[in-house]
């Protein structure tokens, strides 16, 4: 983390919970973090608690008959929030500087490695948008990811509550209760949550070559760094949630919820090598979120539609000293103005 | 008094039906099985996707949800609204109808499902914040009284039946109005964001449900052939005619106002509905084989002279509306998704989606489970009900306290 930007490691952000509360986590060295942890050799389909239920534990809670009862309270809301008593209170938001980002897509690599997602799952990714005709031309990066709506639309529409608020207002998924139904992505504006079909990493067990004769296929690919499922597996994913999802549920950006528990910044924020990502406590008029906030008028994505998401943008790309003075003018005069403009432009 | 003869004829006919529906059911249920295991055993979901996360299936959820409710809705208004007491000896087949509709669309929508065998979770852990549970609940609920409801017509139970008719009335249209709302409320989908689609939705299953019931009444009406028959269709003809238009002139108003409106995400994704590649389901299925060639055909055996040939002509456009009404709930579900307005490059973008071969096999599986449970109602139900019925009105099961209408037969055989 650069060191002018000492205000927004994960201490500062979480000691103020932890003083208020006093039950704050404390802050494991930075060795624990991706690296030590990341063996490449975990396994695909672990399940992180006893409250996930397969088919086969449903037939045979269906048999107990009672059992189902005793399941189902061991799975209920209580339990959303286990791990995460340092957040009670607080208001976790993600604000995205557009002038900081620029682009490099670390962020999304970054999400990719932490959560061991699939090929073509992106829990952070971005949108880029190219307008006008060389030489005036303009183009956007923008960052994007689950926008933690306050009034979260996929929240509302899971019959389940496997999409649940959890403490810091992150709205979490419990892969244990999703029954697949896809509400989630039918309701949500943002085109954030994915639906994952078939067993997780299938991809990996393609035998085909990307060039026959000269590059491996993914399978050797996979035999010969000695992945199981994937070559580079984190299994720190598995403090929270399911380390790779299964068939069938749908999986969506948790802020790292697996991280935020042990009092460590989301990943793509610890990740990004601008700064342009800065993460904390709305709450806190003390934080670096509020105090960005209070200086910039951040926009946010479909704000129309009332969501009020938590993932704010501030300081788009292009700022009034990039153009030169003018009130205009007319269409026959565009010619003519327009050397004289280029060179303003572009010296 | 009904005589031997023709309730043997009955019941010699509705056998035949029987054993129609049970062999065609069972010949369907072993062609889909084979789609059926490939969606529970290896997840096969065919081309869903998380850009077009439902397709087929959903639709046919939808299809089913609104034979189902608008078959009762629709004999309930006729009958107790309209008036027309007729109506009491098609009553059982047109909640069987319903039954078997409402098993169909809870068998597709679990195929739907990602983790179909954890569908026990919205009942025992329900989340009544979501239109799904909803959804969910209504239609258990709507079973229970369809199951109620044949029950009372099997052993002759007129108070029960009239009891159950009013419960359905609200249950019914509470379901389709949350099935419409489900859609409604997704202000992530431009096209389904409309206060009207609840209205729609139940606008639609009186214009099929209508259909359902001239349709039943044409194959399965106990007074077949006679007098009575005849004029019943016809009469019922020119309630689906007036049904119709109320659902051309709301489909209309609907589309005249998005197009005129021309908000880009909805103006948008309706060119493509209108132009696109798919614009053929729309225009052969929903509005030529599902509205025009049936309203041509109600005009039409308005002017013919033989009953036989106004017979043909009601079946082919209750049969036809019936039948492509499929294409409604799929020309709402799928371009919806299919399209999207992407708001930040101002632009509409394109995602693949044509159902592939294991959601065709599903819909076979689906079609075939409804027409084997068919085929038992006959011999459960319909049979045994009109043994009952053509019993002398001194031997109607009443209950105390019961109304004098509800000590009539269930229904009278003095023309027969």
């Amino acid at each position: 983390m650069s060191t002018e930007n000492t205000n927004l490691s994960p201490d500062s952000i979480f000691n103020m919970k932890k003083n208020r509360t006093g039950n704050g986590h404390a802050m494991p060295p930075e060795a624990s973090e991706m690296g030590t942890g990341n063996t490449g050799t975990g396994n695909g389909t672990r399940k992180q608690s006893g409250c996930d239920l397969s088919r086969r534990d449903f037939l045979k809670s269906m048999g107990a008959g009672a059992a189902v009862v005793g399941v189902a309270a061991g799975c209920s809301r209580a339990h959303a929030n286990e791990g995460l008593e340092h957040l009670e209170g607080t208001n976790l938001v993600m604000v995205i500087d557009l002038q900081r980002c620029t682009g490099c897509g670390g962020c999304d690599i970054a999400c990719k490695n932490e959560n061991n997602l699939r090929q073509g799952h992106f829990w952070s990714h971005h949108i880029t948008h190219t307008t006008g005709k060389f030489p005036n031309v303009r183009f956007e990066y923008l960052p994007t990811l689950c926008n933690h709506c306050e009034n979260a639309p996929c929240e509302k529409a899971c019959p389940t509550s496997a999409l649940h608020k959890v403490h810091g207002g992150v709205t979490a998924h419990d892969p244990s209760k999703c029954i697949g139904c896809r509400a989630c992505i039918i309701n949500c504006p943002y085109g954030e949550i994915h639906a994952h079909f078939g067993q997780p990493h299938e991809e990996w067990e393609d035998e085909e070559e990307l060039i026959a004769g000269v590059t491996g296929s993914a399978k050797s690919t996979l035999k010969e760094v000695g992945g199981e499922r994937i070559p580079y597996y984190n299994n720190e994913r598995e403090n929270h949630g399911l380390g790779n999802r299964h068939h069938g549920i749908v999986e969506k950006c948790d802020f790292c919820l697996h991280r935020l528990r042990e009092s460590k910044l989301p990943s793509c924020v610890k990740r990004c090598p601008t700064d342009a990502r800065i993460f904390g406590d709305l709450n806190d008029p003390n934080s670096s979120v509020s105090r960005v906030l209070a200086n910039y008028r951040p926009f946010l994505r479909m704000e129309h539609l009332g969501t009020r998401p938590k993932v704010y943008y501030v300081r788009s790309f292009n700022s009034a000293s990039d153009y030169p003075q003018t009130k205009g003018e007319l269409a026959e005069n565009i010619e003519i103005s327009k050397p004289a403009q280029e060179k303003q432009l572009f010296g | 008094m009904a005589t031997a003869e023709s309730s043997s004829l009955y019941l010699k006919r509705t056998s035949k039906l029987f054993r129609i529906s049970l062999i065609l059911g069972i010949v369907a249920l072993v062609i889909g099985a084979f789609g059926v295991f490939q969606v529970l055993v290896f997840g096969n979901l065919g081309n869903l996707s998380t850009e077009v996360p439902w397709g087929l299936w959903v639709g046919l959820y939808e299809y089913f949800v609104l034979l189902e409710v608008g078959a009762v809705l629709s004999f309930t208004l006729l009958r107790y609204g309209g008036g027309i007491k007729e109506l009491d000896k098609l009553g059982p087949i047109i909640m069987l109808t319903a039954l078997a509709a409402l098993v169909g669309a809870l068998v597709s929508i679990f195929h739907d499902l990602g983790q179909p065998f954890r569908v026990w979770m919205p009942i025992l852990r329900p989340d009544f914040g979501s239109l799904l549970t909803w959804m969910i609940w209504l239609h258990l609920a709507y079973m229970i009284i369809l199951i109620i409801e044949l029950w009372a017509y099997r052993f002759g139970r007129k108070d029960i039946v009239k009891k159950m008719a009013y419960i359905s009335l609200p249950a019914g249209a509470a379901l389709v109005a949350v099935l419409g709302s489900f859609l409604s409320v997704a202000a992530a989908r431009p096209l389904w964001n409309d206060l009207l689609l609840p209205v729609v939705y139940l606008i639609s299953a009186f214009v099929v449900g209508t259909g359902v019931v001239l349709l039943q009444h044409l194959i399965f009406s106990p007074v077949y052939g006679t007098s009575e028959y005849h004029k019943l269709a016809h009469k019922l003809g020119r309630w689906f005619f007036s049904w119709i238009l109320v659902g051309i002139f709301t489909a209309l108003t609907i589309s005249l106002v998005m197009t005129y409106a021309e908000v880009p995400a909805t103006a948008a994704i309706l060119r493509q509905m209108l132009f696109g590649d798919y614009a053929w389901t729309l225009w052969v299925f929903h509005v030529g084989l599902g509205i025009l060639l049936p309203v041509a055909l109600l005009f039409w055996q308005e002017k013919m002279k033989t009953d036989r040939a106004r017979k043909y002509a009601l079946g082919g456009a209750s049969g036809l509306l019936v039948l492509n009404f499929l294409m409604v709930p799929m020309n709402v579900v799928i371009p919806a998704l299919a399209y999207r307005y992407d708001h930040v490059r101002d632009t509409l973008v394109r995602f693949e989606y044509f159902p592939q071969l294991v959601e065709w096999l599903v819909m076979v599986f689906v079609v075939g489970l409804m027409l084997v449970i068919f085929a038992v109602g006959i011999r459960l139900v319909i049979q045994p009900f009109y043994r009952i019925a053509l019993q002398a009105p001194a031997t109607a099961t009443t209950t105390s306290g019961a109304s004098e209408d509800d000590n009539e037969p269930l229904f009278n055989n003095e023309e027969q």
